[in-house]
């Protein structure tokens, strides 16, 4: 049962209500100069093309910016679209992305894109001494995780973007990403994609042993501890913990005591053998180890098995954001920004929306992937409806205290 | 060092002497100089982390206060119990798988010794997480190993799992250090003459006796080595913990991953490497006495 | 005159020969061999066997159906191919550098004596006792150091962090390893051997190839291999200090949050079988190696 409709409505829950429904279909495909931010609705392909000329005009609104290379981009693994298929039809080379190699022939840069980021601490504590010592890191763009993006841009360590060189972004961001209090402007981030958390189960081996399939957090409390798992991301074990007791995953409501109760829900599963895992729950539901587990719905939607299910529980789930950021010292800011300009093109969003299977900030990018895939365009874990984007919770950005006290609690759970 | 010498290139006696004397350190200094610069300067560093208050971003402050060293020795003693523990077990048991390999290698090897070692260490060429993967869907809970055991055989009860167990733990752990120990064990085997094992037959010693008593005591280099290559890195071990266990059967890598990254807390963090890495030349010092010395000095 | 062995056995009794040991020694110790090297090669053949699988989705988990889809492909994916050389190309520079270093240190302490020995004997065990993260995460802080004044980049090599800094890392940690694999061997060691070329009028240099070295060798080989395997397969060490180079382990680490892709298993069972490959070739050309004594 949701209790956010009882809480009082704060204006991030209206925010989130908006249009992440992905119905926004009035926004041009490619904005041209600031002056016209609105074009007419059903951007075609063809249009894509002069817009992307559009698209290559605005920069030069801005002087003698000129795009350098190669642009050092770190990112997630299997985070944008891959050239499997297009290596097949000859037109790229396997293992290339068409939004890179398109991105690169467009402005004549070279792209040096690595998938290096394999969860946030492990990356950031990599360029951390250099970006405390003001040194450039190397990279010219990454993308970070909210709460660990909003640490980094409110520690100053990165470059403020130029409006005038990413019309597409401020143009085609949802609405409902719009305004977050760690950087209201964006000034500093741009959504890369979303994803969703939420509770997963293997179907059949529920049926086989006679379980009834779960519709809230608490039913899956209710199974054997050791055929469960939780993840090993603090954040969104205890997100979902909150949901289940009945609080709003909401860091600017929540108290220390709130995340006690959580750690004390979960302590006497712990003791009876549930594990903390990343997406290795994936390998556990084909192996029958694990029976349902809390899981994010990229994974799910793209890679699960046919009998693995994906469920926005009763009581709400957490959505989550990756973001790009230019760390300070980038060499080659100015082509980091066409970059971000680039991918928030609907049609290039919907090109890595339709292998990524998580959910694209841009607005447009539904209309989009119809042409590429109308079952993606139907699919509510890409797209989420209304309803579900009402039950959706951001439980990331958390204060120092709380944080503290979330990884104090986690630690002794998890026995580290 | 007379006059006369002083056209040629110097020799005589206290030359010779000098050059004696110097030649260990000759042969130690660039190896030496490489720790140095690149380990031991920046562990300092870390020790005095262990020993200051502050974050990486907010800069470090010294104020050699042990707090850092109770927090860490109260807090996590049960994980580095089970450092030793599983640590421990999983040396003993890559001893006596290791050792009867490297025996045959050593002494049946024939000519195709290399190739057979060469079988042994090339597993260890693909990455780590594709063979624990692979161990995991042999190990699964209807895997190949135990789906027949528990359905066809009905031996084992059905919701009977092995992965996040610390079986599964000390398995992970032991296949991973495996060639670590057998290694030096077949390097120390295979250096020893075969006919001092005829002369022990000779002279009527049994094929135990001789083992015992010959054998073994030459091959103690490889042994120590063998066991200080396994447990020393198998203590500060945390991947396996982390696919294969529990979390229960966190060690004490583990707990210092979490500290580093996750905490940012770098006090404790090295405090908790410092108190490992003592308890682990501690050890050593023992293991190396009852050894006895020469093992340490060669 | 009744004699009696070493244990005061009887000598008559024992002279048979003890049949349960020569029967443990002939077959059972080869039958556990083969089964401790079967059980080596397991999860590899269950690697290849799933290089040749098509999965469903992203994730290589579960058997679906055959395909050498992956094979065709191997490097389908953005990076893989640098990352995987650029994993060979450290490995190799680095195994051979920290072995030669390791093996001078190695023999130091074995043959030689000198103040300080024992205490070196004893810190050559701390590398290997440190948590690589300790390491990794002290080494990065060293090398943003150098950049930073008094330093201020006069070294160079050292920052930005890449590959030069992955390798001088790999030797580092390596080092310990090749030290105490080599002493293993070493120790012990009959000088009357050396002293003997010395008597027919070898100088000390030429004892050392033509005598010393060849009976170290086997030592210093398996140091290598040691070290190599370390270095192919390093992660957290690695994932400090490569800045924006990556290799292979950080690529696999990175990629399993998101995917599992066919490409992991084709590489490595292409790393697999091309270095079984090779050294089988070369044992089958040179007739075996000759035994070395």
């Amino acid at each position: 049962m949701t209790n956010e409709l009882a809480t009082p409505v704060s204006r991030r829950t209206i925010l989130k209500g908006a249009a992440l429904g992905g119905v926004a279909t009035f926004i041009a495909a490619c904005t041209g100069s600031k002056a016209n931010p609105a074009a007419s609705a059903a951007a075609t392909p063809a249009a894509s093309a002069p817009a992307s000329a559009d698209a290559s005009a605005e920069p030069t609104a801005a002087a003698s910016q000129v795009a350098t290379g190669p642009l050092m981009f770190a990112n997630w693994p299997a985070y944008i679209d891959l050239a499997g298929a297009a290596g097949d039809s000859g037109e790229y080379a396997p293992g290339s992305s068409p939004t890179l190699e398109e991105f690169k022939k467009q402005y004549g840069v070279d792209v040096n894109y690595q998938e290096k980021i394999g969860d946030n601490p492990s990356f950031v504590e990599t360029i951390k001494p250099a970006l405390v010592a003001g040194l450039n890191t190397g990279w010219d763009l990454i993308v970070i995780t909210d709460w660990m993006a909003s640490k980094i841009v409110t520690s100053g360590w990165v470059e403020k973007i130029d409006h005038a060189n990413v019309p597409n972004c401020t143009a085609n961001l949802a609405d409902s990403l719009k305004n977050l209090p760690w950087d209201p402007g964006n000034d500093s981030h741009y959504p890369w994609q979303s994803g969703m958390t939420g509770v997963g189960y293997n179907a059949k081996t529920l049926t086989e042993n006679k379980i009834a399939e779960p519709t809230k957090i608490a039913d899956i409390y209710a199974l054997p501890a050791d055929k469960l798992s939780f993840l090993s991301e603090a954040r969104d074990t205890f997100g979902l913990g909150l949901l289940k007791l009945g609080i709003d995953a909401n860091p600017e409501t929540i108290t220390l005591d709130d995340l006690q109760k959580v750690a004390d829900d979960i302590q006497p599963l712990v003791d009876k053998g549930l594990r903390f895992t990343g997406n290795e729950y994936l390998q556990d539901f084909a192996q029958k180890k694990v029976w349902a587990a809390f899981v994010w719905s990229g994974d799910l939607a793209s890679s699960g098995g046919e009998d693995d299910r994906f469920i926005v529980p009763e009581e709400g789930a957490l959505i989550w954001t990756d973001n790009m950021l230019i760390p300070k010292g980038a060499v080659n800011k100015y082509t980091a920004e066409l970059m971000m300009n680039y991918v928030y093109d609907p049609r290039i969003a919907a090109q890595i929306a339709n292998y990524v299977y998580y959910v694209s900030p841009v607005k447009g990018a539904a209309e989009e992937i119809k042409k590429l895939d109308p079952e993606a365009a139907a699919n509510p874990l890409l797209f989420p409806t209304p309803e579900i984007v009402a039950k959706q919770h951001n439980f990331q950005a958390l204060s120092d205290e709380q944080e503290s006290k979330l990884n104090d609690l986690y630690s002794t759970l998890s026995g580290t | 060092m007379t006059a006369a010498a002083a056209s040629g290139p110097p020799t005589g006696p206290t030359f010779r002497r000098r050059l004696n004397k110097a030649v260990p350190w000759l042969l130690l200094a660039p190896g030496l100089l490489w720790l140095l610069v690149f380990y031991v300067l920046p562990v300092i560093q870390m020790f005095t982390y262990s020993i200051s208050t502050g974050s990486i971003e907010a800069g470090f402050t010294l104020t050699l206060s042990p707090d850092a060293y109770i927090v860490a020795l109260s807090k996590f003693g049960k994980q580095f119990l089970n450092s030793l523990l599983y640590g421990g077990a999983a040396t003993i048991f890559a001893f006596l798988i290791g050792f009867p390999v490297a025996y045959s290698i050593a002494f049946r090897g024939g000519r195709y010794k290399n190739l057979i070692l060469f079988l042994v260490i090339a597993p260890f060429f693909t990455s780590f997480l594709i063979r624990t993967i692979s161990w995991k869907i042999l190990l699964g809970d209807e895997g190949p190993l135990l789906g027949p055991l528990k359905h066809t055989l009905g031996i084992l009860p059905g919701d009977f799992s092995l992965l996040g167990t610390p079986i599964a733990q000390v398995a992970g752990l032991t296949y991973n250090f495996l060639p670590f120990m057998i290694l030096p064990l077949y390097v120390a085997l295979e250096k020893i003459d075969p006919r001092l094992i005829e002369a022990a037959a000779d002279l009527y010693a049994g094929r135990w006796s001789a083992f015992r008593r010959v054998t073994f005591p030459l091959a103690l280099p490889g042994v120590f080595a063998g066991s200080l290559l396994t447990f020393i890195p198998a203590m500060g071990d945390y991947i396996n913990a982390e696919l294969l266990g529990n979390p229960q059967t966190r060690m004490i890598g583990n707990v210092i991953q979490n500290r580093l990254l996750v905490q940012n807390d770098y006090p404790v963090g090295s405090a908790l490497s410092f108190i490992l890495m003592a308890a682990i030349l501690a050890a050593v010092a023992i293991y190396a006495r009852a050894l006895g010395t020469e093992q340490l000095t060669g | 005159m009744a004699t009696t062995t070493a244990d005061g056995d009887d000598l008559a009794l024992r002279r048979p020969s003890q049949p349960v040991w020569q029967k443990i020694d002939r077959y059972l110790l080869p039958a556990f061999t083969v089964l401790a090297i079967g059980y080596l090669l397991i999860p590899i053949v269950v690697m290849i066997v799933f290089s040749f699988n098509k999965p469903v989705g992203k994730f290589n988990y579960a058997w679906n159906e055959f395909s050498i889809d992956g094979w065709l492909h191997p490097f389908d994916w953005p990076g893989l191919g640098s990352a995987v050389l650029t994993s060979l190309g450290v490995a190799i520079v680095s195994t051979i550098i920290a072995t030669v270093l390791g093996t001078m240190i190695g023999l130091a302490l074995t043959r030689y004596s000198f103040r300080g020995r024992g205490l070196l004997n004893g810190l050559i065990f701390l590398p290997m006792a440190t948590p690589e993260i300790v390491m990794g995460a002290s080494l990065l802080t060293l090398f943003v150091a150098t950049a930073l004044p008094p330093i201020a980049g006069s070294v160079p090599l050292l920052y930005p962090t890449g590959l030069h800094t992955i390798i001088i890392a790999h030797i580092m940690f390596n080092i310990s390893f090749v030290v105490v694999t080599v002493k293993a061997r070493v120790s012990g060691f009959d000088r009357r051997l050396e002293e003997a070329a010395m008597d027919l009028g070898a100088d000390e240099l030429t004892t050392f190839w033509k005598v010393t070295f060849p009976l170290i060798l086997p030592g210093i080989t398996a140091a290598a291999l040691l070290a190599f395997s370390l270095s192919i397969d390093d992660f957290v060490i690695t994932n400090f200090v490569s800045g924006t180079t990556n290799t292979f382990p950080i690529w696999v680490y990175s990629i399993q949050r998101n995917a599992l892709p066919v490409q992991i298993n084709v590489v490595g069972s292409m790393v697999f079988l091309g270095a079984v490959g090779l050294v089988l070739v070369s044992s089958l050309r040179s007739g075996g190696i000759p035994k070395l004594r």
